[in-house]
């Protein structure tokens, strides 16, 4: 029987570091689920990917309105992200129904890797070499504009390389349907990257795709069976709660404060989930306790790494 | 019509309806310690057989009438997945406003795609 308190406890503190962090709640979510309650991974993704939608519907809905979120751009990419989520949850169905479980925690943990890697590489600054508008910025109206409330100003920009944002984004699709998280991590890649979007608005954009994304997601593993009522609707009500009490939080603490919470939480989960899922697949046995100190100290490596980043940076 | 405002709407609407359902569901289940015939532990065991694909839809669909926490619970992550499509089919209509026909026809392939997924698994599995 699953500890109802526990899940929400869960759910609350996967929405707290989701919504400090930026990637939602279904990145934490996952992991932790199977990690520390032992649900199977599956149930885990369902109820991360119908999460997701909660936290992604909320937080556009605010970005939508103040104009941060650029709706066209983003309604034009959501086709690849659509297409990609149904090839990913197809592609997931097909490695767990040839009994390699095992796989999945070890991709989620490459994911989380990933991720890691992206976002403390993204904070760095926003696009470098802006491009002048292509054909794809006039016939698609990449146009946007919103009021910068730190620095006061109305932003005015452009979307360039549409194509080539819209394949990336593809395999944010690919990774939601796979995994049953949002892939926004990808999604700014193709967004501040590709696109050449200032940070803020990229963001925004980014969070709007995650609700179609996830919830393409989320109809494959409804028909696949991998949404456990109960548990999803638990997990959305904590990550909601957990999203409302970061947001909170967030404007309190420092930038270099949310990375050392980003680092430690991901690069914790990152080497338990790899680890875990090499102890399942029974090629190597690895006990739980050597699952949880190797991770620890993994983890604590990567925050003194980060520390010495920060102390070169100050040089 | 501005596209923005009514998409913030919808979406917050969706949001909060959803986030009801589930959370109102969730105390009935409890009240009642089970729905549809299943035991609260059937229903919180981690491992359990009870998922969106082995449910007895008509059961589900009766159990709405008489407040069954299930029904409602599932009605409400049905509402949460509904919202980004309705979002996509009100951007559809206005864009259609609009006469953006180059919105009109990519956001109609996204429905559509959408709409594809839903029938896809049944079919092919």
């Amino acid at each position: 029987m699953i500890e109802l308190l526990e899940v929400i406890a869960i759910g609350v503190l996967a929405g707290v570091i989701g919504s400090m962090i930026g990637l939602g709640g279904g990145v934490v979510l996952t992991p932790m689920l199977t990690l520390f309650l032992g649900v199977p991974i599956k149930y885990a993704t369902g109820a991360s990917a119908i999460s997701t939608i909660a936290t992604s519907s909320s937080a556009a809905s605010v970005y939508i309105r103040s104009g941060l979120a650029n709706a066209r751009i983003g309604i034009s990419l959501e086709l690849s992200t659509i297409v990609g989520a149904i090839i990913g949850a197809l592609t997931a169905h097909y490695v767990y129904s040839s009994g390699w479980t095992w796989l999945m925690y070890i991709i989620f943990g490459f994911m989380l890797v990933i991720s890691l890697m992206l976002t403390v590489r993204r904070r760095e600054g926003g696009p470098t070499n802006i491009r002048p508008p292509d054909r794809t910025t006039t016939i698609l109206k990449l146009y946007g504009r919103y009021h910068d409330l730190s620095s006061g100003k109305i932003v005015e920009y452009y979307g360039v390389r549409w194509w080539l944002a819209e394949f990336i984004l593809f395999f944010s699709g690919f990774s939601s349907g796979m995994l049953g998280i949002g892939g926004g991590v990808f999604n700014v890649v193709g967004l501040d990257w590709a696109m050449n979007m200032p940070i803020k608005a990229s963001t925004a954009t980014s969070s709007f795709i995650i609700g179609a994304t996830s919830a393409t997601t989320s109809i494959i593993y409804w028909n696949l069976g991998y949404i456990h009522p109960i548990l999803a609707s638990i997990s959305i009500i904590g990550v909601s709660l957990g999203a409302l009490i970061g947001a909170r939080i967030l404007p309190r603490i420092s930038d270099r404060q949310v990375r050392w919470i980003f680092t430690a939480t991901l690069g914790y989960l990152s080497a338990n989930m790899i680890l875990r899922g090499i102890d399942m697949s029974g090629y190597i046995v690895l006990p739980r306790v050597q699952q949880y100190v190797i991770s620890l100290a993994i983890a604590i490596c990567m925050v003194l790494i980060l520390h010495r980043l920060y102390r070169g940076n100050a040089r | 019509m501005k596209l923005e405002p009514l998409i913030s709407y919808i979406l917050r609407i969706g949001v909060i309806v959803g986030i009801t359902l589930a959370i109102l569901g969730m105390l009935l289940l409890l009240v009642k310690g089970g729905s549809l015939g299943y035991t609260l532990d059937m229903l919180l065991d981690p491992y359990t057989f009870i998922n969106t694909c082995t449910v007895n839809y008509s059961l589900v669909y009766r159990g709405l009438a008489s407040f069954e926490g299930l029904s409602i619970i599932l009605l409400g992550l049905i509402v949460m997945v509904a919202t980004p499509i309705l979002r996509i089919i009100l951007g559809i209509l206005i864009f259609a406003l609009e006469k953006d026909r180059v919105y009109v026809a990519i956001a109609t392939a996204t429905l559509t795609l959408i709409l594809l997924s839903i029938f896809l698994v049944s079919g092919i599995l």
